[in-house]
C-alpha cells in the first residue's frame, strides 16, 4: 500500500513536471494567456489593498483557479496558473494512466490518447481555466457513472459536494443539476427493491402499483433534493457573504465591481482574430465543426456497445448539453471551456462507464482500438486549426513555430519602459491593463478599480499619478477604458494636464505626468 | 412440612396441559442443559409462571412467602456460595440449617432430584421443605449468597485496573491542570482582555468547526462502505444449526413492566435454536414492578430471570457485570427490553466472528427505531441514530480508530469480555468506555450491517434525561482515558488518539460550546438589525450602534464573519449527514426533518449542561429512561 502510494506520488510529480516544462517551452515560443495574467493580477491585488481579498473573491471568475493559484503564488518563477494547471492535469493523467495499466486492452489502448491528446495537453499547459473545468467535468461524469452502478449514498454525496464546491466558484455550473434529473429518474427504476426483470418490466410494475409508485417518486425527488442540497446551500452561503460584506444579498450581480469580471468572457475577443467575425457572419452550421472534432472520443463509446445502456444515455446527454450551451452563444461558448465537457465524458466513459467485465480482447478489436485513439488525436489537432478562440489557436501556432504577438509586445514594452523608470504611481484602468501591471516591479504602485483613491485620481491625475496608461481605439476594450474617458473629459473641459509620451504603439500609450 | 407426594405427570401433564411429547422434550433438555425440569418449563416457553402458580395453589400448596429483608445465611454458607449455580438450577433455597436440621424452600415439589442434590451438596438430609415461586427462590438466593459476585460486579474494574475506573471523576493532576488553565486564562484576560477574548472565541469556533467537519468526513468515509456486505446470504444459509454455540443475551431492565410482553415476542422471533440461547432478564431486587410483572406473566416466557442484589451505584453496567457470572454463552450480547433485533442477527454475528481474527472481540450492530414517525422528537432521534450507526461507526471502523459501543446490540466474545473485566459499574456510558478499553488492549471492534429496532424516546423530558446521561458518560469516559494522555496515545496510536479527541471529546465539547457561541452571534446580529432601537422606542439614542461600538473590540467584524461561516457551514453539514442517513434507509419522508437539526442540537446542549452539572454533583447517578411510552409498533 505504501509502495503504491509512493509510486502514485512520484508518477504524479513526473507528469506534472513534464506538463510544466512543456508550458515553459511554449511560453518561450510566444504563447501567452490573458486569463493567466488576469488571475495573477488578482493574486497581487489580494494583499495590495485593505479589502483586497474579499473584493477580489467576488469578482474573479473562476474563483477556484484564483484560490488554487493563490496557494502556490509564492513560486515566482512562472505565473502560478501554469503550475496549478500542471498539478491538476498531472493528477488526472497520472490517475487514469495507472488505472488504465491495470485494465484490459480495450482500455489500455486509450492510454495513447491520454498521453497525446492535444486537448488534455492544452488544459495542462495553457495556464487558463480549461484544466479546472476538465477536472470538474471528468469528476462529475466519473461519479455519475459510479452512482449508476452502485446507487450508493457515498457517490451521491460526492456528486453533491463536487457541485457545491464548484458552484460556489462558478454559479453557471448549477445547470448540471438539470442534467441529473433524467439520470435519477431512470436510476430509480433500477433501485426498486424486490422487483426483478427488464427495465420495462420493472417500470411497468412500479408505475402500475400505488405503493411502488409513491415510493418511486419520493425516492426520485429525494435523490434530487439530496444532490441539490449542498450546491443550493453553497449559493446560500455565497449570498450571506454578499450580505455581510456588501450589505445586500445580490451584490455579486449588481455590485459596481461586477463589470470588471464581465471582461473575463471577452478573452477570445481581445485577441484580434478575423475568423471570429467570419464565423459570426456565417449563418450556416459550419460553426459546429469544432464540436464534431472533439466529440470523437465520446461518440465512439456509443458504438462500443457492451450492454451498458446507462453509458450511452449519459454520453448522449453530455453531447446534447454541450450543443445547447454552444447554440446559446456560439461565439463565447464555442471554446474548450465548454467542449472539454465532451472530452471529460469520453474519458469517464472509458475508465468508469464501461462494462469492463464484458470486454473482449480479440486481436482485431485491439487493432481497431489502436486506430481510434490516434484518429481522435488527429481530429483534435484539426479542432485547434479551426477554432475561433485566439488563445487556443495561439497554442497550436506556438507548437508549430515561434510566434510573436503585437498585442503581447505592447503590454511587455509598456511594462519594461515603466520598469526602467524605477518607481512611481501609475494611473490605469486595471480591468484592461492588468497584464501590464502584473509585470511591474515592486517600486510601482497604482490607482485602479480597487484602490481607494481611483475616482479622485481620474479627476486630478497630476496629483495622484506619475504615469498614465491609456488604451487606443485599436484595443478592443478601448470603449471601456475609464482612464481614457477621464482624459477625454479633462481635454473637453480644457483642464490642463501636462504629460509626455514615454511609449506608444497601436494599442496603448504610456504617458509621464510632468 | 408438607408430607404429600407430588408427581410430574399430575402437575405438568394433567394440570399444566403439557403434552407427553413436550415433557419428553423438556426431559431431553434437562439432561443436555443440566438444568432442573421446572427451570426449562418456565424459561423455555412451555408454561407460564402464573399457570404454574395456579397449579400449585390448585394442589392446595401454601406458597412460602420470604421475608427478604431478614434472610440470613446458613452456617454452611461457604458451600452454598461455591455451589450457587447448582442451587439456582435446582431452584432450592436452604432456609434453616443446623447440625442436625435442614429446612429448605423449593419451587418444584415433584422434582425429588433437586432435593437429593441439595442433600448431596450440604451433606445432610432435608428435614422440611416449603414450596415457593421460582422467582422468590431466585431472589432469595441472589440477595443472600450473591454478594461476592455483586462485589466483583461493582468493583471488578476498580480492583483490577484502577486507572480505568470512573469511580474517581477528576484525578488530582486533572484538577490541577484544570485549575492552572483557568488561572492562566484569568491572568491573560486581566492583562490582555481584548486579545484573550478574541483568541478564545476564535479557538472555540475552530474547534467547533473541526469537530463537526470530522463527523462529516467520518460519515462520508462510512458511506463509502455502505454497499459492502460483511456476511452474504449464502454464508448465512450455509450455517448448520448444530454447529451454533451457546449465545447469552443479557436483558437489563428497571421498572419496565410494560415492555415485558413485547420482549417475549421479540425474542421468540430470533432465528437461533432456543435451547442454545441463554437469555437472562436482569431485574434489580428492589424493582418490584418488573419483578411482579414477570411473576404474573400469563404466557410462557423464553428467558431466565436473574435478580440483582441491591447495591449502589444502581447502574446498567453493574447489572450486566453481575449477569456475566451466570452466563454460559460463547458469545454474549445485550438488548434492551423493547429491542427488536433482525431475526438473523445472532447467526450473522456468529458467521462474522468465525470469519474475522480473534483480535476482534466485539461486533456492534446498527440501531434504529420502530416508532420513528410518532412525533417530531422520534423523527429527529431516528435521523441521528441513522447517521450514527449507519455511517459514523462504520467510518470509525474503516479508519481503524476506537469505536464507542452503542448501548445495546453489541456482541462480545465472552472469554474476552471477561478478560477485559466487563463494564465499569461507575461509568454511565459503560459501553463507550468498554470500546476504548478494548482498543487500549490491542483488541478491535467492528460493525455489522444488521439492525436492531429500538423505541425512540417520544417525550421531551425523558429525552433530556437520557441524553444528559449519555453526555455525562462521554465526559466520564473522556476524563478516565485522559488521565494519562501520553499513555493513551501509546496504547491507541496517533489515529486512535485524534479519533478519541474528536469523537468522544468533540461530542460533548460541541454541545457545550454551541449555545455560547450561538448566543454571542445572535446577539450581535440582533444589534446589527437595529431592532433593539425599535423596541426601545421611547429613546432617541441609537442604542444598538452604541452597544456594537463598545463590544466591537471584543467581537471585530472579521470574527463575526468567521462565526457566521462556522455556524452556517457547520449546521449545514450536520443537516446533510442526517439527510443522507435516512435516505439510505429509504425513509424519504424524514429527510425534510433534518432541517430542524439545529434546534435538536440546542436540546443536546441543554442535556450537556445537565450532564455537566451531574458530573460534578452526582457522577454515578443513572438517569433512568422510561421505556414503553410509545404507541407505535414496527
Amino acid at each position: 500500500m505504501k509502495k503504491q502510494s509512493i509510486i502514485y506520488a512520484i508518477s504524479w510529480l513526473l507528469f506534472s513536471s513534464a506538463y510544466f516544462l512543456l508550458s515553459l517551452w511554449l511560453q518561450s515560443r510566444g504563447f501567452y494567456n490573458l486569463e493567466a495574467y488576469f488571475i495573477e493580477y488578482k493574486t497581487i491585488l489580494t494583499t495590495k489593498f485593505e479589502t483586497g481579498f474579499l473584493r477580489t473573491y467576488f469578482f474573479t471568475k473562476p474563483t477556484m483557479l484564483y484560490l488554487g493559484s493563490l496557494l502556490i503564488s509564492f513560486i515566482r518563477q512562472s505565473q502560478s496558473t501554469y503550475i496549478f494547471n500542471a498539478i491538476l492535469i498531472g493528477w488526472l493523467t497520472n490517475h487514469l494512466f495507472l488505472k488504465g495499466l491495470k485494465e484490459k486492452w480495450n482500455v489500455r489502448v486509450f492510454l495513447i490518447y491520454l498521453l497525446f491528446s492535444p486537448i488534455i495537453i492544452y488544459a495542462a499547459v495553457s495556464g487558463g481555466s480549461t484544466g479546472m473545468y476538465l477536472i470538474f467535468y471528468f469528476a462529475f461524469f466519473a461519479l455519475l457513472f459510479k452512482y449508476t452502478k452502485s446507487y450508493s449514498v457515498f457517490h451521491l454525496t460526492l456528486l453533491s459536494l463536487l457541485l457545491g464546491v464548484f458552484v460556489l466558484f462558478d454559479l453557471n455550473l448549477l445547470k448540471f443539476l438539470l442534467l441529473l434529473i433524467p439520470v435519477f429518474f431512470f436510476v430509480n427504476f433500477s433501485k426498486a427493491k424486490g422487483i426483478n426483470g427488464s427495465f420495462y418490466y420493472r417500470a411497468a410494475i412500479i408505475l402500475s402499483n400505488d405503493s411502488q409508485r409513491r415510493k418511486f417518486f419520493t425516492g426520485f425527488f429525494s435523490s434530487i433534493f439530496i444532490v441539490a442540497f449542498i450546491p443550493l446551500m453553497s449559493i446560500l452561503i455565497y449570498l450571506i457573504i454578499n450580505k455581510v460584506f456588501a450589505g445586500k444579498f445580490f451584490y455579486f450581480v449588481d455590485g459596481i465591481g461586477d463589470y470588471w469580471s464581465s471582461y473575463s468572457t471577452l478573452y477570445p475577443l481581445i485577441f484580434t482574430d478575423n475568423s471570429i467575425w467570419e464565423r459570426i457572419a456565417d449563418n450556416s452550421l459550419t460553426f459546429m465543426l469544432p464540436l464534431v472534432f472533439v466529440s470523437g472520443l465520446a461518440l465512439i463509446q456509443l458504438f462500443n456497445f457492451d450492454g451498458s445502456v446507462t453509458k450511452n444515455a449519459l454520453v448522449l446527454l453530455s453531447l446534447l448539453f454541450c450543443y445547447s450551451e454552444i447554440a446559446e452563444n456560439r461565439i463565447l461558448n464555442l471554446n474548450l471551456h465548454n467542449l472539454t465537457l465532451i472530452t471529460a465524458t469520453g474519458l469517464a466513459t472509458i475508465f468508469y462507464g464501461q462494462n469492463l467485465k464484458n470486454g473482449k480482447e480479440k486481436v482485431f478489436q485491439i487493432g481497431i482500438g489502436l486506430v481510434i485513439p490516434v484518429l481522435m488525436i488527429f481530429l483534435e489537432f484539426y479542432y485547434f486549426k479551426f477554432t475561433i478562440n485566439g488563445n487556443e489557436k495561439l497554442f497550436i501556432q506556438s507548437v508549430n513555430e515561434k510566434t510573436e504577438s503585437e498585442f503581447a509586445n505592447s503590454f511587455n514594452n509598456i511594462s519594461s519602459t515603466l520598469n526602467k523608470q524605477g518607481k512611481g504611481r501609475v494611473l490605469a484602468d486595471d480591468a484592461i491593463h492588468y497584464a501590464t501591471l502584473t509585470k511591474l516591479n515592486s517600486g510601482f504602485t497604482w490607482e485602479g478599480h480597487f484602490s481607494p483613491d481611483f475616482q479622485a485620481a481620474l479627476q486630478l491625475p497630476q496629483i495622484y499619478a506619475d504615469y498614465i496608461i491609456v488604451s487606443k481605439p485599436a484595443f478592443l476594450l478601448y470603449p471601456n477604458d475609464v482612464v481614457a474617458a477621464a482624459l477625454r473629459r479633462l481635454d473637453h473641459f480644457e483642464i490642463p494636464l501636462d504629460t509626455e509620451i514615454l511609449y506608444e504603439d497601436e494599442f496603448s500609450i504610456l504617458l509621464k505626468v510632468k | 412440612m408438607d408430607n404429600r407426594e407430588y408427581y410430574r405427570k399430575s402437575l405438568f401433564q394433567e394440570k399444566g396441559k403439557l403434552s407427553q411429547k413436550k415433557i419428553y422434550r423438556v426431559e431431553e433438555l434437562e439432561k443436555s442443559l443440566n438444568k432442573s425440569f421446572l427451570r426449562i418449563v418456565l424459561n423455555y416457553g412451555y408454561l407460564s409462571r402464573r399457570a404454574w402458580k395456579n397449579i400449585l395453589l390448585d394442589e392446595g400448596i401454601e406458597l412460602y412467602n420470604f421475608d427478604f429483608d431478614n434472610l440470613v445465611q446458613i452456617p454452611k454458607q461457604e458451600i452454598i456460595k461455591e455451589n450457587l449455580h447448582k442451587f439456582l438450577d435446582a431452584l432450592a433455597f436452604p432456609l434453616v440449617q443446623t447440625e442436625d436440621y435442614l429446612e429448605i424452600v423449593i419451587a418444584d415439589p415433584s422434582d425429588s432430584i433437586n432435593i437429593n442434590q441439595v442433600e448431596g451438596i450440604l451433606g445432610q438430609k432435608v428435614d422440611k421443605f416449603h414450596v415457593a415461586e421460582d422467582m422468590d427462590i431466585l431472589k432469595a438466593l441472589h440477595v443472600t449468597y450473591g454478594l461476592d459476585y455483586l462485589d466483583k460486579a461493582v468493583f471488578g474494574i476498580y480492583d483490577s485496573d484502577r486507572e480505568s475506573c470512573a469511580i474517581e471523576t477528576f484525578t488530582k493532576p486533572q484538577l490541577i491542570a484544570i485549575g492552572l488553565t483557568l488561572a492562566v486564562g484569568v491572568l491573560f484576560f486581566y492583562f490582555f482582555p481584548i486579545n484573550t477574548a478574541i483568541t478564545l472565541n476564535l479557538i472555540l469556533n475552530f474547534l467547533l468547526f473541526f469537530s463537526i467537519s470530522f463527523k462529516f468526513l467520518l460519515t462520508l468515509y462510512g458511506s463509502k462502505m455502505e454497499t459492502a456486505r460483511k456476511i452474504s446470504k449464502a454464508e448465512l444459509d450455509a450455517i448448520d444449526d448444530n454447529e451454533l454455540p451457546f449465545y447469552t443475551i443479557l436483558l437489563p431492565v428497571f421498572k419496565e413492566s410494560e415492555v415485558i410482553h413485547k420482549l417475549v415476542w421479540n425474542l421468540k422471533n430470533l432465528d437461533y435454536p432456543l435451547e442454545k440461547l441463554d437469555i437472562k432478564l436482569l431485574i434489580e431486587s428492589d424493582d418490584a414492578m418488573t419483578y411482579n410483572a414477570v411473576k404474573e406473566m400469563d404466557f410462557p416466557c423464553v428467558f431466565e430471570p436473574l435478580i440483582i442484589p441491591y447495591a449502589q451505584p444502581k447502574t446498567k453496567p453493574k447489572a450486566c457485570n453481575y449477569g456475566l457470572y451466570f452466563s454460559k454463552g460463547k458469545y454474549l450480547t445485550i438488548y434492551d427490553a423493547e429491542d427488536i433485533p433482525d431475526n438473523n442477527q445472532l447467526k450473522m454475528v456468529y458467521a462474522l466472528f468465525k470469519k474475522i481474527s480473534d483480535q476482534y472481540v466485539v461486533v456492534q450492530c446498527a440501531l434504529n427505531y420502530f416508532n420513528k414517525k410518532e412525533n417530531l422528537l422520534t423523527r429527529l432521534f431516528t435521523l441521528e441514530y441513522s447517521y450514527w450507526f449507519d455511517y459514523m461507526l462504520p467510518g470509525l471502523d474503516n479508519l481503524d480508530v476506537p469505536i464507542p459501543l452503542g448501548g445495546t446490540s453489541n456482541h462480545f466474545r465472552f472469554d474476552k469480555l471477561m478478560e477485559l473485566g466487563g463494564w465499569d459499574g461507575f461509568n454511565v456510558t459503560e459501553d463507550a468506555d468498554l470500546g476504548l478499553r478494548a482498543y487500549a488492549k490491542s483488541y478491535k471492534v467492528t460493525v455489522l450491517d444488521s439492525t436492531t429496532l429500538e423505541e425512540a424516546n417520544n417525550d421531551f423530558f425523558n429525552w433530556i434525561r437520557q441524553r444528559s446521561r449519555w453526555i455525562k458518560g462521554y465526559m466520564q469516559t473522556y476524563l478516565v482515558h485522559m488521565r494519562n494522555p501520553i499513555k493513551l496515545y501509546k496504547k491507541i496510536g496517533l489515529k486512535g488518539f485524534f479519533g478519541f479527541q474528536f469523537f468522544i471529546g468533540g461530542t460533548f465539547f460541541t454541545f457545550l460550546v454551541y449555545p455560547i457561541l450561538l448566543t454571542f452571534l445572535v446577539f450581535i446580529l440582533f444589534l446589527h438589525t437595529g431592532w433593539l432601537d425599535y423596541i426601545l422606542f421611547w429613546s432617541d439614542a441609537e442604542i444598538s450602534q452604541g452597544i456594537l461600538d463598545s463590544i466591537s473590540v471584543f467581537f471585530p467584524d472579521w470574527l463575526v464573519v468567521v462565526a457566521i461561516f462556522n455556524f452556517t457551514v457547520g449546521n449545514l453539514m450536520m443537516i446533510y449527514v442526517n439527510m443522507i442517513a435516512v435516505f439510505r434507509r429509504r425513509s424519504y419522508p424524514l429527510i425534510v426533518y433534518a432541517l430542524v437539526n439545529p434546534f435538536y442540537w440546542l436540546m443536546h446542549s441543554i442535556s450537556a449542561y445537565k450532564g455537566l452539572i451531574q458530573l460534578i454533583t452526582k457522577p454515578f447517578y443513572w438517569e433512568k429512561t422510561n421505556h414503553g411510552l410509545t404507541k407505535g409498533s414496527k
